[in-house]
């Protein structure tokens, strides 16, 4: 069912149970995505959806919302509901699902209370909508799942998708360059830059491609890489411009406060933390005891950034 | 208080300056044949309400004031969009 997609191994098996699940009950669950941006939600979500079979026995058609286009139930209702969803048979993907409207989310917690029978009415304003739910499926995706309403959490069920390893990154850009020979090691160092990313892994095989298209090559070896890397400017670990900057300051002037590091970057501490310190924390680069500190792993990337020079 | 004399005169002096001095007007007396060599019997002239009603003994009924909703807001929220993408998977 997932063959051409690599990963993510226990989304494959749950997706793979509710899809069998599917074809006896004709019911899909509520189901919510649940990880960070770049990490397959949708490129998943779309293969389940076209193993969900309708009675005429074409694949489910599924329809991606953007949830903060939506600003309230008129709309949804108005421009979604009545004109497409109302008597077919579709999936709804509610994507960055935090950001639905309160009224919609209320509507939602109603809807959803099927724990009986797979049909629901709903009123709202002069009208009473069907929903029923052996042809029309919800989804739900989040990068944001602490801002999403507890109650409506508490009706899906979450499926967590988790960064991709450095050997799946590898096959990830391995298969979208067949016709790319690769000097051993080299797969892996590019991996290392991707975060944990597939789709940021996507973007680096493409730039692969366009490297190897305008150097009329099919050999890329790691000093083809270190040429990339210098050209486009891609740091060890995939490290961004910001982080690099705040493991500097913390080289050069030993442990600081956040409030420190804000007042030097020009950042709001607030940035600082989502933008840079929760990746070097991750790799381990900085560490927190009451002040923020580079750790010895981090003084060794920053030496590595200063040798290449990018 | 000399100094409450010379606000005063400064305000009389400037009162003096403002509005229409009485007895002058923005109008003047032209022959028709005159106008007729620049309009043709078509063209459309303004009168005064005033010459109207006392020439010619025509009083205009007042047309009533057309009040116009400043209505933005509800003009954004009808132009406001969902943002959807249909996957059909037909091959």
């Amino acid at each position: 069912m997932f063959d051409s997609l690599i990963g993510q191994p226990e989304i494959k098996r749950q997706l793979e149970f509710y899809s069998d699940a599917y074809k006896k009950t004709s019911v899909v669950p509520f189901l919510l995505l649940n990880g960070a941006k770049g990490l397959g939600k949708t490129e998943f979500l779309k293969q389940f959806s076209k193993t969900l079979t309708n009675e005429d026995g074409k694949p489910r058609p599924m329809l991606e919302l953007n949830s903060s286009t939506i600003k309230n139930n008129q709309m949804f209702f108005e421009q979604i509901f009545m004109p497409i969803v109302q008597n077919n048979e579709i999936t709804l993907f509610f994507d960055e699902a935090h950001a639905l409207p309160k009224d919609l989310v209320m509507a939602f917690l109603s809807i959803t209370n099927t724990e009986r029978t797979p049909f629901k009415e709903f009123n709202w304003r002069e009208y009473t909508f069907q929903f029923d739910f052996t042809k029309i499926s919800m989804i739900f995706a989040t990068t944001e799942l602490d801002k999403l309403f507890p109650p409506l959490k508490d009706r899906l069920t979450i499926l967590d998708f988790k960064p991709y390893k450095v050997d799946e990154i590898s096959q990830i850009v391995k298969g979208r360059l067949k016709g790319v020979e690769f000097e051993e090691g080299v797969l892996e160092e590019i991996a290392s830059t991707t975060r944990g990313n597939a789709r940021s892994a996507v973007k680096r095989a493409k730039e692969i491609e366009t490297y190897c298209e305008t150097h009329n090559s099919t050999l890329f070896f790691k000093e083809e890489w270190k040429e990339l890397r210098q050209i486009l400017g891609i740091k060890p670990l995939g490290l961004t411009n910001t982080e690099i900057q705040v493991l500097e300051i913390l080289a050069e002037r030993g442990p600081s406060t956040l409030q420190t590091i804000a007042a030097v970057t020009g950042m709001s501490r607030t940035a600082i933390q989502r933008d840079a310190e929760l990746y070097l924390l991750q790799r381990g680069l900085m560490k927190i005891n009451g002040t923020r500190e580079i750790s010895r792993a981090g003084t060794l990337i920053l030496d590595e950034v200063k040798e290449k020079g990018f | 208080m000399e100094n409450n004399i010379a606000s005063s005169a400064a305000n009389e002096t400037l009162k003096r300056g403002r509005g229409r001095p009485s007895g002058s007007n923005s109008f003047e007396h032209v022959q028709i044949k005159h106008l007729l060599n620049f309009l043709s019997e078509e063209a459309s002239i303004p009168v005064s309400k005033l010459w109207m009603r006392d020439t010619l003994g025509v009083v205009i009924a007042a047309r009533p004031i057309q009040v116009i909703q400043n209505d933005t807001t509800s003009n954004e929220e009808k132009e406001e969009k969902v943002q959807f993408a249909m996957n059909t998977f037909e091959e």
